[in-house]
C-alpha cells in the first residue's frame, strides 16, 4: 500500500527538526519579502524557487545512506578544489569579492559547499586510520586539508567562510574523542598563528576589525554598517514597527538587508518578540540536532552530525552577533532566512544528513 | 570497500555522549548572550535607538519665525523688520555637482568670504541632509543678482527671503533695545541656551535679551521623510510658525532722543536716566558712549564690532545697570534720614565746618576750602557741607550707615528687567577685613558718609535714594516693560507696577529732606541752583565724585515737580567737573523738556 509506505516514511523523519526547518523557511519568505519590498522584488521569487530546490534536495539526501556520503568524500573535495581554483580564475565579481560561479541563470558559490565538503573529508580520514587517527602526522595531514581550500577562499577573498572551518575541525577532533590536552595544544599553535594572519588581511577587513571595536570611528564608511543594524534593532523595541513598517529597513538605512543583515529587518519590524520566537526556533533545532547526535550508535555519524549542527549554530551565532554589535562584519549568512542560493541549498543538505542519520538510526532501533 | 569494524568501549561511548552535552551547554550560552543582547536594545535602549531612527529618515526644516516689534510708549516704532535675503546650501543637491570645489570658490568669491569658512559648514552638518545650510545673510543686490545667475549652473543653491531688524532711530537707545545675533558656539554649549538650536538668532543685549523668548516667538518646521541617499519621500508635517508677540516700552523716544542729543552736544560721556517715581517706568535711559545699532541689522560688521571691543570706554555696556559709581554726595540723603531717624541730630543740630577736618594726622577737607562756618541740616544738604556729615558718620559709626545704606536698597539689585545688572557694594567692618584683612578706619567711616571711599552704586540704585523721597517714602520697581502686544495692539498683559521696598521711617523725616532738597534747588547758596526752573519747583541733590582716574564726576539726580512729582532725573557726567555746573543743568533741560512739551502735548 501507498499508504502505509508514506506512514512509514514520516515515521522515519524527525518531526521536530522538520517542523522547525519549515517554520524558518516561512520567516525566511516573509522577512525577505519585507527587505526587498521597496528594491527588487524578483529576489523574492528567486528565493522561493532555491527552498523548493533546496528541499527536493534535502528530501532525496534523506534516502542516501550518510555513511555512503562519507565514503565519496575524496571525490568531492577534489573537485571542489578544482571548482575552486576555476572561480579564483573565471569567476564573476560582486561586491569585491570573487566568490560566485555563473552556471546559466543562476550562480553559485563554491566556498558555502566547503562547509560540508571538508567535514566529511576529515571524518573519512579520522575513520580509516581509526585509533592512530590522532597521532601528530596525522593530525598535520588533517589540517593540510582543511588549509589547502581554506586559503583559496581567503585568496576570494571570504573570510567569514575560511574562517568559519576552523572551529569546526575543532568540533570533528573533539567529537572523534581526541585527548583534550592534544586540542589544547593544537588551539595554542593555532592561537599563536593568529598575529600572523593579521598580516594577510585586506585593508577593507582590518577596517572592520576596528569598527567592531569602535563604529563610532568611521560613522558614514565602515562604521556606518554596525550602527544603522543596531538602530534597526533597537528600535524594533518590544512590538517592532509592523510588517513593511521599518523605516530603517523600508528606506533602505540598513546595508545589504536581505543577506547579511536580514535579522535587522526582522528585529525591527517584528520587535524583541519575533526575534525571541526565531531564537527560540533556532535553539530547538540546534538542541534536536544535538539528540540525534547522541541516538546514532556510530562515530562517523555522530562526529558528522555535530560538525553540521555546529555550522547551524555558528552562522547563527555570528550572523545575529554581527548584526546587535557583539561580532566583527563578515559575509555570513542567517540559516534559512538570509537570501542566497549556496547558503540555503548547504544548510538545507546538512538537515538532510542529520535526518538520513535519524533514520539509520530509527530503522536499526527496529 | 572494507567494512567498518567499529569497536567501541563503553567509556569511550560515554565520553562521546558527555562531549556532546557539553557542545549543547555551549549552545545554551551562546543563546542567552545573544537573548540579553536583545533584550538590552529592544527593551532597555528600545527609546533611545527609536528617536536615533527617526533622526535618521526625518529631515527637519525650519522655518524662521519673524521676532516681534518693539514700541515706545506711545506706540512709535523703535525697532521693526524688514525683508532681507539670505544664501543657503542644499548639501543633498549640492554635494552632487561636478566640480564642487569649483562650486565653492566661485559662491566665496560672489559672497567675499574664504571658501574654507562654506566648506566649514557644510561638514558640520550630515552628508546628505535636505536641510539648507546658510552661507550668508543679507545679501547685497549686486550678491543677488550674482547669484541668481550662478543658480543655472551650479545645483543646490537656495535663496531665501527673511525678515531682518530695522531700527528707524539708529543708535538711540540702543543699549536699552540691544543687539541680536546667531547664537555662538560659546552660548550653544551653555546649558542656560539648551533650548537654542545653532543658526538661532538670539538677543545678545538689552530688551531683545531679556525678553528673547516673548520677541522670538515659535519657530515652524517641515519635516521630511528621507531615505537613506536622502532622497525625499514625503512631507509627513508642516508646523506653521508663531510669529512674535510685540513690546511696548515705557520709554518715551523722544526724551531719549533729546536726552541723547544734549549729551551728544557737549560729547559727554556718563548716563541720562529719567524715571516716573509713582509707576516705577523708565522715562528715558541714556548711557554713553553707545553703539549704531545699524551696524548689527543682518550680519554684523566684523569691523566695526572689532572696533566697539577694542574701545576703552567700552560702548557695549549699558552703564545704568552695569556701571558702578560712587554715590557720592547723594548719599547724604541716605545719612541725613538716619542721623535724624536716630536722634543724632534734630534740625537746630549744628557743626563747625572749618574747611578741614583733622582725624589724628589725617586732614578731611570740605569742598569749600575756606569752610561753611556753623551750618544746620537744611544748610548741610542745601549747600552740601561735607564736614556737617563727616561728624555725623563718626556719631552713627559704620554701623548705622551700613544699616540706612541698605534699608535705601543699595547693594541689592533693583530687579529691572533688563540683562546684566550689577549690584554695587556697601562696606561693613566685616566686609573689609574680608576683602583686605584690614580693620575698619575711623577714615573709612568719614568717606563713606559722604558716600564715597568703598561705597558703590549703579545709577539706577542713585535715582532710587531719589525716588523714595519724591515718593514720601517708598520705590517702584523700575521696568522698561509697559505691556505686550500682538500685531492688532492687543494687550496679552500690562507690566503690573509694584513696590520694590518701603522705609519704615517717620514721614514727617522724610519730609524734612525733601524740603533740603527742595532748598539744594531754590535758595541762593543751594548747589543745584542751576537746575532751577521758574514755573515749577524742582528738588534734588548734586553730587561731584572724586574719582583716581582724573577729573571728578558731576552728577544730579531730581525730581518735579515738588507736590506731585512726574519725573526723577539722574544726570550723571563721567569727568565733567563739578555737579551743580555741568550735571544740574542737564537735568534742567529734561525735566523742562519732558513736563512742558511732551506732558503738554498730551493735554
Amino acid at each position: 500500500m501507498i499508504k502505509d509506505n508514506i506512514k512509514k516514511y514520516f515515521f522515519e523523519l524527525n518531526i521536530t527538526l522538520l517542523v522547525c526547518t519549515m517554520l524558518l523557511i516561512l520567516i525566511g519568505l516573509v522577512a525577505i519579502y519585507s527587505a526587498t519590498f521597496s528594491g527588487i522584488k524578483f529576489y523574492f521569487i528567486k528565493q522561493l524557487i532555491w527552498y523548493f530546490l533546496g528541499l527536493i534536495f534535502m528530501f532525496i539526501i534523506f534516502n542516501i545512506n550518510y555513511n555512503l556520503i562519507i565514503q565519496a568524500a575524496n571525490y568531492f573535495y577534489i573537485l571542489f578544489i578544482l571548482i575552486l581554483i576555476i572561480v579564483l580564475v573565471l569567476g564573476k565579481e560582486i561586491m569585491g569579492a570573487q566568490r560566485w560561479l555563473k552556471l546559466g541563470w543562476f550562480q553559485i558559490q563554491p566556498s558555502e559547499f566547503m562547509k560540508i565538503i571538508i567535514p566529511i573529508t576529515i571524518i573519512r580520514f579520522i575513520l580509516i586510520k581509526q585509533n592512530k587517527a590522532f597521532t601528530t602526522a596525522n593530525l598535520l595531514k588533517i589540517f593540510f586539508i582543511v588549509f589547502l581550500p581554506m586559503l583559496l577562499i581567503l585568496k576570494q577573498p571570504d573570510l567569514g567562510t575560511a574562517i568559519l572551518l576552523l572551529p569546526l575541525v575543532f568540533i570533528i577532533l573533539f567529537i572523534g574523542n581526541i585527548k583534550i590536552k592534544k586540542l589544547i595544544i593544537i588551539l595554542f599553535i593555532l592561537l599563536s598563528l593568529l598575529p600572523l594572519s593579521y598580516f594577510m588581511l585586506k585593508d577593507y577587513q582590518k577596517q572592520r576589525l576596528y569598527v567592531f571595536f569602535n563604529p563610532e570611528i568611521d560613522k558614514l564608511g565602515a562604521g556606518y554598517n554596525v550602527i544603522q543594524s543596531q538602530i534597526a534593532v533597537g528600535s524594533g523595541k518590544f512590538l517592532g514597527k509592523g510588517w513593511l513598517r521599518g523605516t530603517q529597513s523600508q528606506l533602505n538605512y540598513i546595508p545589504v538587508k536581505y543577506t547579511d543583515f536580514i535579522f535587522a529587518v526582522i528585529s525591527e519590524e517584528f520587535g524583541f518578540l519575533g526575534s525571541f520566537i526565531i531564537l527560540l526556533i533556532y535553539f530547538i533545532l540546534i538542541m534536536e540536532c544535538f539528540k540525534i547526535v547522541n541516538l546514532c550508535k556510530f562515530a562517523g555519524g555522530k562526529m558528522l552530525g555535530a560538525a553540521l549542527t555546529s555550522i547551524i549554530l555558528f552562522q547563527v551565532f555570528i550572523n545575529i552577533g554581527m548584526t546587535i554589535g557583539i561580532m566583527p562584519v563578515t559575509g555570513i549568512t542567517l540559516p534559512l532566512l538570509s537570501y542566497g542560493g549556496s547558503s540555503t541549498l548547504v544548510i538545507l543538505i546538512s538537515l538532510g544528513i542529520l535526518q538520513n542519520i535519524y533514520k539509520e538510526y530509527v530503522k536499526v532501533e527496529k | 570497500m572494507k567494512k567498518y569494524n567499529i569497536f567501541e568501549n563503553i567509556k569511550d561511548i560515554h565520553r562521546r555522549f558527555l562531549r556532546v552535552k557539553f557542545l549543547a551547554w555551549i549552545t545554551s550560552i551562546i543563546f542567552i548572550i545573544l537573548l540579553a543582547r536583545l533584550f538590552y536594545l529592544q527593551i532597555i535602549m528600545g527609546n533611545i535607538y527609536n528617536k536615533m531612527a527617526e533622526a535618521n529618515c526625518i529631515s527637519i526644516v525650519k522655518k524662521t519665525a519673524p521676532r516681534g516689534y518693539i514700541y515706545d510708549r506711545n506706540y512709535k516704532e523703535l525697532v521693526i523688520n524688514i525683508p532681507s535675503f539670505k544664501v543657503a546650501l542644499i548639501p543633498f543637491h549640492f554635494l552632487k555637482n561636478e566640480n564642487i570645489e569649483k562650486a565653492i570658490v566661485e559662491l566665496a568669491n560672489i559672497l567675499d568670504i574664504l571658501p574654507e569658512e562654506i566648506k566649514e559648514k557644510i561638514q558640520q552638518e550630515r552628508q546628505y541632509v535636505l536641510e539648507p545650510i546658510t552661507i550668508k545673510r543679507n545679501l547685497s543686490e549686486k550678491e543677488l543678482s550674482l547669484l541668481e545667475e550662478k543658480k543655472f549652473y551650479i545645483k543646490g543653491i537656495s535663496i531665501e527671503q527673511e525678515p531682518k531688524r530695522k531700527y528707524p532711530f539708529k543708535n538711540t537707545a540702543a543699549h536699552l533695545l540691544g543687539y541680536i545675533s546667531e547664537i555662538t558656539k560659546e552660548q550653544l554649549i551653555d546649558s542656560r541656551y539648551k533650548k537654542y538650536k545653532a543658526g538661532d538668532i538670539i538677543g545678545q543685549s538689552g530688551v531683545e535679551k531679556y525678553y528673547d523668548e516673548i520677541l522670538r516667538g515659535e519657530d515652524g518646521a517641515v519635516y521630511i521623510l528621507t531615505d537613506a541617499k536622502g532622497s525625499q519621500i514625503k512631507n509627513l508635517n508642516e508646523i506653521n510658525f508663531k510669529q512674535g508677540k510685540n513690546i511696548v516700552l515705557t520709554i518715551d523716544i523722544k526724551l531719549q532722543k533729546f536726552a541723547e542729543q544734549l549729551m551728544e552736544k557737549y560729547k559727554y560721556k556718563g548716563v541720562i536716566l529719567a524715571e516716573e517715581p509713582s509707576t516705577g517706568e523708565i522715562l528715558c535711559m541714556v548711557s554713553k558712549p553707545d553703539y549704531d545699532l545699524t551696524f548689527f541689522s543682518g550680519n554684523i560688521d566684523i569691523k566695526y564690532w572689532k572696533k566697539l571691543l577694542r574701545d576703552k570706554d567700552n560702548p557695549l555696556t549699558n552703564k545704568v545697570v552695569q556701571g558702578i559709581y560712587s554715590p557720592g554726595s547723594i548719599f547724604k540723603i541716605v545719612v541725613g534720614i538716619g542721623g535724624l531717624n536716630e536722634k543724632i541730630i534734630d534740625l537746630n543740630t549744628s557743626y563747625l565746618c572749618e574747611g578741614i577736618y583733622w582725624i589724628k594726622t589725617w586732614p578731611y577737607k570740605c569742598w569749600r576750602r575756606n569752610g561753611h562756618g556753623y551750618v544746620n541740616f537744611f544748610r548741610a544738604i542745601a549747600e552740601s557741607c561735607d564736614i556737617y556729615f563727616y561728624k555725623l558718620g563718626l556719631k552713627m559709626k559704620v554701623e548705622l550707615l551700613h544699616k540706612y545704606a541698605l534699608m535705601f536698597g543699595l547693594s541689592e539689585k533693583t530687579n529691572i528687567d533688563l540683562p546684566g545688572e550689577k549690584s554695587g557694594i556697601v562696606p561693613s567692618r566685616e566686609w573689609k577685613i574680608r576683602m583686605s584683612r584690614l580693620p575698619w578706619f575711623p577714615g573709612n567711616t568719614v568717606m563713606m558718609s559722604i558716600g564715597q571711599g568703598y561705597l558703590s552704586a549703579t545709577p539706577l540704585q542713585i535715582l532710587n535714594l531719589i525716588n523714595v523721597i519724591a515718593n514720601n517714602g517708598y520705590v517702584m520697581q523700575p521696568h522698561v516693560l509697559k505691556a505686550i502686544t500682538s500685531n492688532n495692539r492687543k494687550i496679552y498683559n500690562l507690566f503690573e507696577n509694584i513696590k520694590l521696598f518701603e522705609l519704615n521711617i517717620d514721614k514727617n523725616t522724610i519730609d524734612l529732606m525733601k524740603t533740603a532738597m527742595k532748598k539744594v534747588v531754590n535758595s541762593g547758596a543751594g548747589t543745584g541752583k542751576k537746575a532751577y526752573i521758574t514755573d515749577i519747583t524742582v528738588a534734588g541733590k548734586t553730587a561731584t565724585v572724586e574719582n583716581p582716574h582724573g577729573e571728578t564726576h558731576a552728577m544730579f539726580a531730581g525730581f518735579a515737580p515738588y507736590d506731585k512729582p512726574k519725573i526723577s532725573v539722574l544726570v550723571l557726567i563721567e569727568h565733567g567737573g563739578g555737579g551743580g555746573d555741568i550735571a544740574a543743568p542737564l537735568a534742567k533741560e529734561i525735566i523742562e523738556f519732558y513736563l512742558k512739551e511732551i506732558k503738554n502735548d498730551k493735554r
